[in-house]
């Protein structure tokens, strides 16, 4: 294991992205920093920039006007990193896939700026915080 | 002054400009009003004591109706002006002059349904996207993805 991989692993450093979402999914990720579910044991950190994050949670079904947004959030966040697509309409739009406002899905929106991009996916509408450390855990396990 | 009382007087006090009165519930007041009287008859309701709850847009094929629903907390009852805005030029007054706050609805029937509200203090774009095409309306009836 390279030095690289091993710090990104110990303290995976998180940056919140909502693109289009209801904010459901945005209470669960703020239930998991919480002292109930408490991230920050794994060395998880809220950070407010993407250029100090490791891991983007994504959020929403990427409306037109957050493509542009998202696409330069990913750009600008430090490599290697994971992408968490948190909930239905992240993973696979839900029921606003028809809608005339949405260009999402968002995982094939960083795929098409990076083929080798690391996503995990967490359904459920919202997920549950459990849920959404098992993605963590799983996205960092295959790095 | 009661619910049946105050229509009375709206009624009266506005004869000639509605083009029709419509009772559905005993909470509910249906004005018709012809889109050149549409800012006279709201700004009679704003000084009658009316409270602007919101506004909204219907697209009905042949005209765009544009609904401005009023409050009259004390006496429980939503009177709403129905007004119709015939296509293609689909225009009516602006309120937004009597209610500054009816500016951001407006602009939103505006980009959802392409009404033109004239005098509008800024009729832009408000909640689509910055690269959505001009005259595009998502709302209309004729929208195809």
């Amino acid at each position: 294991m390279s030095l690289k991989t091993w710090a990104f692993k110990k303290s995976p450093w998180v940056y919140h992205v909502n693109v289009g979402a209801c904010n459901n999914c945005d209470i669960e990720i703020l239930d998991c920093l919480t002292p109930r579910f408490d991230i920050e044991r794994f060395g998880m950190l809220l950070v407010p920039s993407p250029r100090h994050a490791d891991v983007l949670l994504v959020t929403g079904i990427a409306t037109r006007q957050a493509v542009p947004r998202l696409r330069e959030v990913y750009e600008q966040t430090a490599k290697p990193c994971a992408v968490l697509c948190i909930g239905h309409c992240a993973c696979s739009m839900g029921i606003f896939a028809p809608s005339y406002h949405a260009a999402g899905p968002p995982d094939k929106i960083i795929r098409e700026i990076d083929p080798n991009a690391i996503i995990a996916y967490v359904p459920g509408c919202p997920p549950k915080p459990e849920a959404i450390i098992l993605g963590a855990v799983k996205a960092l396990s295959v790095v | 002054m009661q619910r049946d009382e105050l229509v009375e007087k709206i009624t009266k006090d506005l004869d000639g400009k509605l083009e029709n009165v419509e009772r559905p519930s005993g909470k509910r007041a249906y004005l018709y009003v012809h889109p050149k009287r549409s800012l006279e008859v709201n700004r009679y309701l704003y000084e009658l004591g009316g409270r602007l709850a919101t506004a909204t847009g219907v697209d009905s094929r042949d005209y765009i109706e544009v609904l401005y629903h009023y409050c009259f907390d004390s006496m429980n009852i939503v009177v709403t002006v129905k007004t119709r805005a015939f296509k293609p030029e689909v225009e009516i007054d602006s309120v937004a002059q009597v209610f500054p706050g009816a500016e951001w609805i407006e602009r939103e029937i505006h980009d959802l349904l392409g009404v033109k509200f004239k005098d509008h203090p800024r009729l832009e774009r408000l909640i689509l996207s910055d690269d959505w095409e001009e005259g595009v309306y998502p709302y209309r009836r004729d929208y195809k993805k």
